[in-house]
């Protein structure tokens, strides 16, 4: 307490802000004896006991003095010490403009960088002594300042130029304040405490001045100036993304230019100008607030064609505003991120263009509309539309749109955070499963009618559409561990059974609800029948009239909900024969003893049945589809294995089966690649993939190629194992999980590799 | 002959640790990282020392844990570094100092240990493996120096198996 009165006591009457930088050094009070007077009482042991101060704050700490954590004690040159924006650099108007187009050159190439490479903002674009000091001067003013040093082309140009890719920055700082993507992980904007003209509201101003620096450089009709002309043209095409934000632009052009201009830029290696020696610095990191070790700058690559890549990427999010149903909106999501982990800007924006600022998805449809869509397009087609707009559903529905849109916010993370948003999911859906069932039961045994009775029971549409996301969010989430590489081969059978496992309940699901729009199909068609049949003749128009009402209303979207759940029960079966195919082969080597389910590690600390649960906690809550037991696996791998007697005969009987499996996998992926290439209007499925043909066409070759590659697998093992088992052998291999060449991440293979006595790799 | 130790109530082999650490950090960690885990937790740092070489007090191999109450429920122990000087290392000391830290936070009645590693440290990640540890989750990026990292967990009780939110919560318990 007394320290707290001390420190009180320092307090120096009258320094205000400002007022301290003219304060005299006579009226300023030395408080380092007091300071370090006081410090003597305090002991080390006792000074991190604050709560607040955990592992993290330990680890972001800073150190005074120490060199590696000091940024107060870097040491700069004796140019970059010099360095004034007062002055233009060089002697003569040309060596001026190839400084000038130097600078852009670099802060351009820093964006890339920055952007695309995860460097800081401290030691790319911040690092120009320019972008320092207008931002400073600029932010006292709130208003746009300039350079004074007499020559138009640093006074005009360059700062022209620099507002514009600041006015670009505040754009993705707005991005990441949108909570999408995250700091540090996929995007640094540590501004050091500068202002991102959050005081200029006017894309037009910017880019207006940027235009007339264009003119300028252009009216001085000098060959030289060619390649600054087009920088500043680049810089334009930045400063107006903000609008895909802004008003929800799906408007290309910019875009389109931009690439044309990097293309154009990526091709000017030659006209490649350096700056002014000691303009670009680490400077910054020791005059400004600083809360991060020193960094030394980045050496930017010639790298325009990053520029081409976040423009393509942002133009595979706009392509969204196309989408003409629900499907096609979510096939895009599902696939835009998929493989390639797309531009962050991309990323950012994705959500933030999907959902807007009032909620209403694409603009077009509000939360319900987009639920009930989804719902529709799966299988509610009037089957449930009475279900959805009963008053008790609201809250459930409701329940299922947020779950909804953090699923759409899922598809654009990083491909780590992409798996980590689905452990989440997994209990939003469940809990939202057993919300459903029960009010959708409730509902359904309140309707009279024999709408929604099948031979099973009561069918529940909307439940089933959750039961259908759950358990695809439980593969994802499962499967997407071998793309990270999260698993060691000795869990692969427990992983793909487990795949195997959730593939067939969701098969299963999708079945039903097959089936259950079939017979509403036939029913319709049988009603023509009736017709037909029918003598009296008002009942023969009242019939003729109801079914013209069936088949103008509902038939086409029943046909529609038809194709897409093959599309869907198409899909499952590749998942659930490759997952086969892989316990399969797990259980041939399992059975000449190269590879075993349980751990190697010792088991001083655990053991296999922890290890296994703790693999599969994010599912330890799920009610249904029950969480298999410790036991069940065990028995499963025990099924497959291949015993004593006439091992030769059911090694081969185990192989066909893969064969047989791989096969079915290959005669789907064809089906579904001739469909996406066919569109949806044309084909026997419909995939909702029209947005990203491509993307979805990859990665339904990658498939293909793990099914081939599998099978190829049969071969390799058998040609190394033999057909009996001989007790060497389990010496001499190892088995390792490996990618084959353009092959799916998902399904990686269990790769037999001879085992190394050296296993150490310095 | 290697010699192991518990660090208790002994800090003057502060300024040591911290070089035996910072040889292998491409990106630093400040004193307060030390002093945070040292302070509070002394009974969880194991040191390793040559009783033949010359400097036979200097360590040439510690590893620096804590152990605390994760969110209310779980008790959760965490090695937060590891080293051993390169001139000592294949020799096994790794391996012994954490398995030593691993009893004692087993003993203290944690239900799991947790710790980060690079996607590309392969040495660490065999040395933990080894020992039963499995790998949660990819952290993309999760180094200052850019790399990603695995989340390792080796489980101890059924507590580790079980998402928090379905724990009871630990009464009676407060580490803090
Ligand atoms: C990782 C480190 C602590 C290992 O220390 P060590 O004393 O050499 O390790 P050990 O001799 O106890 O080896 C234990 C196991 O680790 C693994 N291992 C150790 N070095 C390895 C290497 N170079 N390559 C592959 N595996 C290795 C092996 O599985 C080994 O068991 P084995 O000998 O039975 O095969 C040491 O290399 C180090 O200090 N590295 C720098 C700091 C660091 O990376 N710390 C870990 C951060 S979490």
């Amino acid at each position: 307490m007394d320290l707290e009165k001390e420190f009180g006591n320092l307090h120096l009457s009258g320094s205000t802000k400002d007022g301290l930088i003219d304060e005299k050094l006579s009226d300023l009070v030395d408080i380092t004896e007091l300071f370090f007077d006081l410090g003597k009482d305090l002991s080390p042991q006792t000074i991190i006991q604050d709560p607040g101060f955990n592992s993290f704050e330990g680890t972001h700490s800073l150190e005074v003095n120490n060199p590696k954590l000091d940024s107060s004690l870097i040491s700069l040159t004796s140019e970059e010490e010099r360095f004034s924006c007062d002055v233009a650099c060089g002697a003569t108007d040309v060596e001026r403009l190839m400084y000038v187009t130097g600078i852009v050159d670099w802060l351009a190439r820093f964006l890339v960088c920055w952007l695309n490479e995860y460097q800081t903002l401290p030691t790319t674009v911040l690092s120009c002594r320019y972008v320092e000091f207008l931002l400073t001067v600029s932010s006292e003013r709130e208003e746009l300042s300039y350079l004074r040093t007499g020559d138009r082309l640093y006074d005009q140009v360059l700062c022209d130029a620099i507002y514009g890719i600041c006015y670009f920055a505040k754009f993705v700082q707005k991005l990441l304040k949108a909570g999408v993507v995250f700091e540090e992980e996929d995007l640094n904007f540590n501004h050091m405490g500068l202002d991102f003209l959050s005081y200029v509201e006017d894309q037009e101003l910017i880019l207006t001045r940027l235009h007339r620096s264009i003119d300028y450089i252009e009216s001085l009709q000098s060959p030289e100036t060619g390649f600054l002309q087009h920088l500043l043209k680049l810089i334009c095409c930045l400063v107006s993304l903000e609008n895909h934000l802004k008003v929800y632009s799906a408007d290309t052009t910019e875009l389109d230019n931009l690439i044309e201009e990097a293309i154009y830029l990526e091709q000017q290696r030659s006209s490649e100008c350096d700056p002014p020696p000691g303009c670009f610095s680490m400077g910054i990191q020791k005059r400004l607030s600083n809360q991060f070790p020193p960094k030394h700058l980045v050496v930017p690559t010639w790298n325009y064609k990053g520029f081409v890549i976040m423009a393509q990427d942002i133009k595979a999010v706009l392509m969204v505003d196309k989408a003409a149903s629900m499907l096609e909106a979510a096939q895009l999501a599902s696939f835009f991120n998929k493989l390639t982990q797309r531009h962050v800007v991309a990323r950012a924006l994705f959500p933030l263009f999907f959902i807007r600022d009032d909620e209403r998805v694409l603009g077009r449809y509000s939360g319900f509309d987009c639920i009930n869509l989804h719902l529709t397009e799966f299988c509610a087609t009037t089957t449930a539309s009475t279900t959805i707009l009963s008053p008790e559903m609201t809250p459930v529905l409701q329940e299922a749109m947020n779950i909804m849109f953090e699923w759409y916010q899922n598809m654009a993370q990083n491909t780590s955070r992409y798996r980590q948003g689905y452990n989440r999911q997994l209990l939003l859906w469940d809990a939202l499963h057993a919300q459903m069932e029960s009010c959708e039961y409730e509902i359904a045994s309140q309707a009279t009618g024999e709408e929604s009775i099948t031979k099973t029971g009561i069918f529940m549409p909307c439940s089933s559409w959750v039961f259908f996301m759950k358990v695809t969010a439980m593969i994802e989430y499962v499967l997407k561990g071998f793309d990270l590489e999260v698993y060691k081969p000795f869990e692969a059978f427990a992983m793909f059974w487990y795949s195997y496992y959730l593939s067939y309940q969701q098969e299963s699901c999708l079945e039903k609800v097959h089936e259950v729009i079939e017979s509403k199909i036939n029913s319709i068609h049988s009603l023509g029948k009736k017709i037909k049949k029918q003598k009296n003749a008002q009942k023969k128009t009242e019939l003729k009239a109801q079914y013209r009402h069936l088949m103008d209303n509902n038939m086409e979207s029943l046909r529609t909900n038809k194709r897409y759940l093959s599309y869907l029960l198409m899909h499952g079966s590749i998942i659930k024969s490759l997952s086969l195919c892989e316990v399969l082969q797990f259980s041939i080597l399992k059975s000449f003893g190269v590879i075993d389910n349980k751990t190697s590690a010792s088991k001083i600390f655990s053991n296999d049945r922890l290890l296994l649960e703790l693999r599969l906690k994010p599912f330890s809550s799920i009610g249904v589809p029950e969480l298999l037991t410790y036991e069940a696996f065990e028995s499963a791998l025990n099924d497959l294995l291949i015993t004593e007697p006439m091992i030769s005969s059911k090694l081969e009987k185990t192989l066909d089966r893969i064969s047989k499996e791989v096969s079915n996998a290959l005669t789907a992926i064809d089906t579904i690649k001739k469909c996406i290439n066919a569109g949806d209007n044309n084909g026997l499925l419909v995939t909702g993939t029209r947005l990203v043909k491509e993307q979805a066409l990859k990665y339904y070759d990658q498939l293909h190629a793990s099914a081939k590659a599998i099978e190829l697998n049969n071969a390799v093992i058998t040609a190394k194992l033999g057909r009996s088992k001989s007790s060497s052998i389990s010496d001499k291999f190892t088995v390792r999980l490996s990618i084959p060449n353009d092959a799916s991440r998902f399904f990686p293979l269990l790769e037999l590799t001879n085992s190394t006595k050296n296993k150490r790799v310095r | 002959m290697i010699i192991y130790q518990p660090l208790i109530n002994n800090l003057s082999h502060f300024q040591s640790l911290k070089r035996l650490i910072d040889a292998d950090l491409s990106e630093p960690y400040s004193v307060y990282v030390y002093r945070y885990f040292l302070n509070r937790w002394p009974e969880l740092t194991f040191l390793a020392f040559d009783s033949e070489s010359e400097t036979s007090d200097e360590p040439i191999g510690c590893v620096i844990c804590k152990s605390e109450l994760h969110r209310g429920r779980r008790m959760r122990g965490y090695i937060g570094m590891l080293a051993v000087q390169s001139d000592y290392r294949g020799r096994g000391i790794a391996k012994s100092l954490v398995k030593k830290a691993i009893e004692k936070m087993h003993q203290d009645g944690c239900d799991e240990i947790m710790l980060e590693t690079e996607v590309e440290n392969v040495a660490a990640l065999n040395l933990y493996e080894n020992m039963g540890f499995i790998r949660m989750k990819r952290m993309f990026r999760y180094y200052l120096n850019e790399g990603d990292a695995f989340k390792l967990i080796l489980p101890l009780t059924q507590r580790s198996c079980v998402r928090t939110t379905f724990l009871d919560d630990v009464n009676g318990i407060d580490i803090l």
